[in-house]
């Protein structure tokens, strides 16, 4: 289960965006995953069945650079280090590359227990 | 419980096909076994209707093994058929027919992928919808082939693979046809399938000209009107091209350690409308299987692998639109397999005095199994729609069994004389050092 999040009715609204978008920037940069070349969907549990399921639906590619990604951040965290400026995580690749297979399988399980506890209407 | 669309359209039809289908069922059916056949805006709809309370509908796509652009991806594109499509998911899909208590399935053959479905007559147009989704909107998702698709791939290449006499009826139909019929039916590798393939065949079998829709106890009329609005979407063309097949002729071996078989073949007659009956008597004169409990039974092959133990031997003859096999497969301990190849070959050459009286039996037993296939909706759909694809015209079972009756001896003796003069088809499978080769047994290959 996500955590609550407003972020998609921000999105849908363009003004407020513009308003709140360099906010959540900032707050990205902070955060300091992007300092040791993460993206944000990195960061999201897996020890669960469902992103576990999402994981192995990635393609190869995919799967294999966030593999890099997070040796890469052990290693930062064990030396105590952040990356040069030119490796870090761009704020344009910072985009969600987990979550659509994770809503996409919630999706599924969501539907399966609908289906599961149908009842009879009259 | 339904998508919204489904609930919709499907009251007013339910409401409407009650009282008309009441009145079908009571009034006696003039010709309940005729299929007669229309063209729904560049798709072939055929059906019979003997107004009984169930149906069978089946999409013939003419994409079978045969037609495959790279090895395998027939078979693949049969195991996607309902899955998710962009309308609803496959587990939807399968509640769904599960609570009008209809059945879905799928199979594959050398020339034809076959969607089914077995329901009770009102639900029509829910069926006729669902198989349509399957040709125009599967969604080919990598993950499904990953988790569902590769699976019964390798569960049936599994099978095939444990199965002597399924490979060694492989064999023979690689060494009789080499490419085209001669490709293997199921998988071998699944390299060659990707989320680029599977989908690109798809849209290349599933066309207009390539697809006929087949149903036995539904209307006429209302299968036109619903192939119509259900299948609108599916795209013009006719379908992968292909190169006659041609007959070679051969020998091969093969090694396995699962099990021993040997298939002799020969060529048969090609499928309706060019179809020549006598080949169908020549298998049923070797037959091989026994018609009567606890014995024998008196067919040529019966008769001479009697005294063998531990042997079956079974000749059948498949019909595929431009040519045919007429094959032999015997099965048994490798020690035994050469003394029952001998004997079978015996049956063959046998075939060439076969007595008027000994026809007469093939033909009644041929009859039979003709009209008792028609009897149950569900089995020949597949014949029906492949001889639609390719001529526009169904083959009537009543042409059919007239085409029976009408095989003299002289027939059957000429077909004989021609397959006997020609080059025959060996594959031996199992433990080769045991085996015989096609001379041994007196075949000329």
């Amino acid at each position: 289960m996500p955590p609550l999040s407003i972020a998609k009715s921000i999105v849908a609204r363009p003004w407020l965006q513009r308003v709140l978008g360099p906010v959540a920037n900032r707050y990205a940069d902070l955060a300091g995953y992007r300092q040791i070349g993460l993206v944000a969907d990195d960061l999201i549990i897996e020890e669960t069945d469902v992103v576990q399921q999402a994981i192995k639906r990635l393609p190869p590619k995919v799967a294999y650079d966030r593999m890099f990604r997070m040796r890469r951040a052990v290693q930062c965290s064990v030396a105590h280090q952040i990356l040069p400026k030119q490796d870090q995580t761009k704020p344009e690749d910072d985009v969600p590359y987990l979550s659509p297979y994770i809503e996409e399988i919630e999706a599924e399980l969501r539907e399966r227990n609908e289906l599961d506890s149908l009842a009879k209407a009259k | 419980m339904f998508a919204r669309t489904t609930i919709s359209r499907g009251t007013p039809q339910w409401l409407s096909a009650v009282s008309n289908q009441r009145r079908g069922m009571a009034a006696a059916v003039a010709n309940p076994f005729h299929y007669s056949v229309a063209d729904a805006t560049g798709i072939k709809v055929t059906s019979r209707d003997d107004g009984g309370p169930t149906t069978s509908l089946a999409i013939v796509a003419r994409g079978g093994s045969r037609y495959e652009s790279a090895p395998g991806v027939a078979h693949a594109l049969e195991k996607f058929a309902f899955k998710s499509t962009t309308k609803r998911s496959s587990l939807r899909l399968q509640r769904e027919s599960e609570l009008l208590g209809g059945t879905l399935s799928s199979s594959l053959s050398k020339e034809n992928i076959v969607l089914r479905a077995n329901f009770l007559r009102d639900d029509l147009p829910y069926f006729v919808e669902a198989l349509g989704e399957v040709l125009t909107k599967t969604k080919y998702t990598p993950h499904e082939f990953d988790e569902e698709v590769s699976e019964t791939i390798s569960y049936e290449l599994h099978n095939h693979a444990h199965t002597a006499s399924s490979i060694a009826l492989e064999t023979a139909h690689n060494v009789a046809f080499h490419n085209g019929l001669g490709s293997p039916t199921v998988a071998l590798t699944k390299k060659y399938l990707n989320d680029v393939t599977v989908p690109s065949y798809a849209a290349s079998v599933y066309t207009r000209g390539n697809i006929a829709i087949v149903a036995s106890g539904a209307p006429q009329a209302a299968l036109e009107k619903w192939t119509k609005e259900f299948l609108a979407d599916v795209p013009a063309g006719n379908g992968p091209s292909t190169t006659p097949a041609k007959y070679y002729g051969g020998e091969n071996r093969v090694y396995t350690p699962v099990g021993n078989a040997l298939t002799i073949a020969f060529p048969g007659s090609a499928g309706a409308p060019k179809f020549q009956p006598e080949y169908t008597v020549l298998a049923y004169l070797l037959g091989g299987q026994s018609t009567i409990k606890w014995s024998t039974g008196s067919s040529l092959l019966s008769q001479t692998t009697a005294g063998i133990q531990g042997v079956s031997a079974v000749a059948k003859h498949s019909a595929y639109t431009d040519a045919g096999l007429l094959h032999i497969t015997i099965s048994g301990p490798a020690s035994a397999l050469k003394s029952a190849g001998t004997a079978a070959v015996k049956a063959i050459n046998e075939l060439a005095n076969v007595k008027a009286e000994d026809v007469k039996k093939a033909i009644a037993q041929a009859k039979y199994d003709v009209l008792a296939a028609i009897e149950d909706r569900s089995i020949g759909l597949e014949v029906i729609g492949q001889a639609v694809i390719a001529s526009g015209s169904a083959p009537q079972v009543a042409d059919t069994v007239k085409g029976l009756e009408g095989v003299t001896l002289d027939a059957v003796k000429k077909a004989v004389k021609s397959i006997l003069g020609g080059k025959a088809t060996y594959a031996a499978v199992g433990d080769v050092h045991m085996l015989p080769y096609a001379e041994e047994l007196g075949l000329k290959v």
